[in-house]
């Protein structure tokens, strides 16, 4: 999980998305909310990595990233997806002005929902 | 509030007189606070005219004010001269001014590209023809002097109608239907007591109309100038009389746009003390009139029924027999008595209302009252008391006596004819509608009045014949009236098992369409399953259904599944291994990595996980989305490649570069829906990097446009689209309502109509696979791109360079992206994205 400040995460954003501000995580922007035991279970869930090699290739090891390239930076203390705004927002009830996230490695924005 | 207070309060609908001139529509709803004024019948009825009082002295006296007349909503149904009327003087001239306006978007009802776009003629008098032409027809009984003057009025209207939408927006708020969000509107009258369903019409069927609008308004212009040029005598009048009137020279008018102006008129549902009224312009509920509309206007016509019953029915079109008929009054009456209607029209009309429309009421006049200003003027329909009252200025209620001596001319339904050579023979009539709607041929006649004799006939030539050699044709032996289904255009396909459930698409496009579907599938020879079991909910339990007959019928190579998730459903799957979820808890993923996904049913081994690729063909609750995703060819669009990408995504440069073609991605910002030149998304590739939204999958957006609107609506599709569509845009290829990581346990998930999803409305238009998203999706911001969904657009394109089945591509795409994991980006977050990209991304379309 994150140890990015809330400050840290907005100063990123600022500085790598210009036209673009931090906003705090919403029921209506996300689905992992306090509603959350309410929602429905989803039905099957995915096999690891390892798993799908296996399954596909009958191989785990023959690849560029290997098997465990994963783990490398499993606890990546920078690592954070958060939602951020247009500060041009048009009007809250326009579909495609929604908040959305964006993704924070190592203290730069690298990807972003959409 | 106290009961009597409220009793006091004022509840009727007023038919206002529209004057003398042919059709006109003007009516003043009052629901205690909220006052609604809907059109304003013609340009010159701002002032009244031999005994007719104007527009806004009736609005004074009933309303009980002085200038400036104030209504909460002002709608304008369609961009009609007769139902603009006198409004854009009104309010020019501070007579009228209105909180809200709900109107008719001036650039879809002049089918203009952009809202500055215009043609505008050198000579006036061309404009003024062209102008006239988008109008009803004014009769031969016209005098020329109010021809001139109707002429010179339509040709100013758009600008008119501009100013005014503009001026109300000064003070109040505007909302173009198809184009702004009417939340507003609908919770300022709901505060009020009224609740307001707008009902249609779709934002497909405004576009369609449109472009409809747009090339008849082209050849107009070329038209009428090849024929001022011809001839330096004419005058605006002389011509319009030419070409509306029945001489040699007259122009076919079945190219005149005003069919497509009537159906973009919005149709409404007010509700008011458990009470309902229905108001619908020039809604051509009857007969359409134009191609491409008819499962739309089905769907409408549905809306419309299942709202009622009303208390009060506007009948659209000024009692036209293309708007009304006994099918029509008997849906009105289905969920309950619809008992009080009303007709617009002014004095001297001749054909409306029509004799047919009357007729229906006549028949129904022991159960039903009507009134109508052409014989009554101004009409009120009082509901203020338990049972409702009607006053009428002139003359009685129920009128049924037509303005023209021509008799009822029935609609006939004709037997299609089933071999070449043995033509149907039939007498012309003012409409002859063959076949039953969007099923078989329909050819609409409009026969001058003149006395001359006319023979028609018509071969239709079967296309498509589908062989029957063992398939017993369906038991209802009606599915003979359908379209003939032609499976992939007729290309080779490798053995595919096709899996529905027969009574639940049934349910969502009808039971001989169904029958239909799976006969053409049958008789061709592919392998179906479509006994899936109507309510079952769980992909689990159907997925071992399918897994039977993939290992009773060795050799498939993918799955395509018939229907929405109501007839075959998906399955919710949490994107993320265990371990991985435990260390993005309070992620910011807009789906919390829960999708929806088909894989399952291309598992043959029973691990839940695909061997084989899958693809689903939506339902949309539309037969002709099915037949239509059925039958896609893959034949070439003559573009190889069209795209579009976000201003913000750098990356889809490089992808589409790859692809075969030289045409170059476009780009928004600054690149919108509406630009000009306006765009068609012409390729047999269609690359799309937008972003998108679950609550609105019929567009998809860019990066910042002004005011946010939109790169990429169902405006920019041509009629025929490309063979595959691949698409990085969030909930793309999301056809229920609600993501499945917002799925709260007990409630429904929704449905997706036809109408409302980018993705279907591709497939309605020959898209053999459309590859998208049913979450939200990720793209690189960091070169060399090579991470989230970018290796996944690349080998998806890849795979299609080397065999064209989108379903397979994908397929083996995904085996690609398994290969690659992690690429590059290695923390938690990135794996769990990538985690999703390779689980959400899904075909829809026949895929093969």
């Amino acid at each position: 999980m994150s140890k990015l400040t809330t400050e840290e995460k907005d100063r990123i954003i600022r500085r790598d998305l210009p036209g673009y501000r931090l906003v705090q995580q919403s029921i209506e922007d996300s689905a992992a909310d306090p509603l959350e035991s309410a929602r429905l279970q989803p039905e099957a869930g995915t096999p690891d990595i390892r798993e799908l090699r296996r399954k596909y290739f009958g191989s785990v090891d023959e690849f560029a990233n290997g098997p465990d390239a994963s783990a490398v930076n499993a606890e990546n203390d920078d690592d954070a997806i958060v939602n951020v705004e247009s500060e041009n927002k048009f009007d809250a009830l326009d579909r495609g002005g929604r908040a959305k996230a964006v993704v924070i490695t190592n203290g730069k924005v690298t990807g972003s929902q959409g | 509030m106290l009961p009597s207070e409220d009793l006091q309060k004022p509840f009727a609908i007023h038919l206002l007189d529209v004057g003398l001139e042919e059709y006109g529509d003007a009516l003043l709803c009052q629901f205690g606070d909220v006052t609604v004024l809907i059109d304003g019948a013609h340009t010159g009825d701002q002032k009244g005219k031999a005994g007719h009082k104007s527009i806004p002295d009736q609005i004074g006296e009933l309303l009980k004010q002085t200038p400036p007349y104030r209504v909460t909503l002002l709608m304008v149904s369609h961009a009609h001269e007769d139902h603009i009327g006198c409004l854009p003087n009104l309010v020019a001239n501070d007579l009228l001014v209105a909180d809200f306006a709900l109107v008719a978007d001036p650039a879809l009802g002049w089918g203009r590209a952009t809202d500055d776009a215009g043609i505008v003629a050198d000579n006036p008098q061309v404009q003024q023809v062209a102008a006239g032409l988008r109008e009803h027809i004014r009769t031969q009984g016209t005098d020329d002097r109010s021809l001139a003057q109707f002429l010179a009025d339509a040709a100013t209207l758009e600008s008119r109608y501009k100013a005014m939408l503009d001026t109300i927006k000064q003070h109040g708020t505007v909302i173009r239907h198809g184009r702004d969000n009417p939340k507003k509107l609908i919770d300022a009258l709901k505060a009020k007591g009224v609740t307001l369903n707008i009902l249609g019409p779709s934002k497909d069927q405004l576009a369609i109309c449109a472009e409809r609008i747009q090339q008849a308004t082209d050849a107009a212009l070329s038209n009428i100038s090849d024929a001022f040029q011809s001839d330096a005598s004419l005058d605006a009048v002389t011509l319009y009389r030419q070409i509306v009137g029945t001489g040699p020279d007259a122009i076919d008018d079945s190219g005149r746009p005003g069919a497509a102006v009537n159906l973009q008129s919005i149709v409404v549902s007010f509700g008011y003390k458990e009470k309902k009224f229905l108001f619908a312009g020039d809604m051509q509920f009857e007969a359409p009139g134009i191609p491409g509309v008819d499962g739309l206007m089905e769907a409408l016509r549905t809306k419309v029924k299942n709202e009622g019953p009303y208390s009060f029915v506007k009948l659209s079109h000024h009692g036209s027999d293309n708007a009304f008929s006994e099918e029509i009054y008997q849906e009105l009456n289905e969920q309950g008595s619809s008992r009080l209607f009303g007709i617009c029209a002014g004095e001297q009309s001749t054909d409306h209302p029509n004799p047919a429309t009357l007729k229906v009421l006549q028949n129904h006049k022991s159960e039903i009252s009507w009134a109508r200003t052409d014989h009554n003027r101004q009409s009120s329909f009082f509901f203020d008391k338990p049972t409702p009252q009607i006053a009428i200025e002139k003359g009685k209620i129920n009128d049924s006596k037509p303005n023209t001596d021509q008799p009822v001319l029935e609609t006939r339904e004709i037997e299609p004819i089933r071999e070449q050579g043995t033509p149907e023979r039939m007498t012309a009539a003012q409409n002859v509608v063959v076949a039953s709607k969007g099923e078989a041929v329909e050819v609409n006649l409009r026969i001058p009045h003149a006395s001359t004799k006319v023979t028609l006939t018509i071969e239709v030539e079967p296309r498509g014949v589908v062989p029957n050699d063992k398939v017993e044709a369906p038991a209802s032996g009606t599915a003979d009236l359908l379209p003939p289904l032609s499976i992939a255009g007729g290309r080779q396909l490798p053995k595919l098992l096709f899996v529905t459930s027969k009574q639940a698409l049934a349910n969502n496009i009808g039971p001989r369409q169904a029958d239909h579907v799976l006969h053409a599938l049958q008789s061709q020879k592919m392998l179906v399953f479509d006994e899936i079991p109507v309510g079952m909910t769980t992909a689990k339990q159907a997925a071992v259904l399918v897994r039977e007959q993939l290992r009773r019928n060795p050799g498939v190579k993918g799955v395509v599944i018939l229907g929405g998730y109501d007839v075959v459903p998906s399955q919710s799957v949490d994107c993320l291994p265990p371990e991985l979820r435990s260390k993005v808890a309070g992620n910011g993923d807009a789906d919390n990595f829960i999708v929806w996904s088909d894989d399952i049913y291309g598992d043959t081994d029973g691990d839940f996980l695909p061997e084989l690729p899958v693809s689903r063909i939506p339902d949309g609750n539309r037969a002709e989305l099915v037949f239509a995703a059925l039958q896609a060819s893959d034949s070439s669009v003559g573009q190889p490649r069209t795209g579009v990408r976000n201003v913000a995504r750098p990356f889809a440069e490089g992808v589409f570069r790859n692809l075969p073609g030289e045409a170059d991605i476009l780009v928004s910002r600054p690149l919108t829906f509406d630009g000009t030149p306006h765009y068609l998304l012409l390729g047999d590739r269609v690359y799309l990097m937008l972003h998108g939204d679950y609550a609105d999958s019929s567009r998809f957006w860019g990066e910042d446009t002004e005011a946010n609107r939109e790169a990429v609506n169902i405006s920019n599709l041509p009629t025929n689209c490309g063979a595959v569509v691949f698409t990085g845009c969030c909930w793309g290829a999301l056809t229920v309502d609600t993501p499945a990581g917002r799925v709260v346990n007990g409630r429904p998930y929704g449905k997706k109509s036809a109408d409302d999803s980018l993705a279907m409305a591709f497939l309605r238009r020959g898209t053999v696979g459309f590859i998208g998203c049913t979450g939200s999706h990720y793209s690189p911001l960091e070169s060399p791109f090579n991470f989230f969904g970018g290796p996944m657009h690349e080998a998806f394109w890849s795979a299609y360079s080397i065999q064209r089945f989108p379903a397979l591509a994908l397929f083996q795409a995904k085996l690609q992206y398994v290969k690659g994991m992690p690429h590059g980006q290695t923390t938690p977050n990135a794996q769990a994205i990538e985690f999703k990209i390779l689980r959400q991304y899904t075909c829809l379309g026949l895929g093969w």
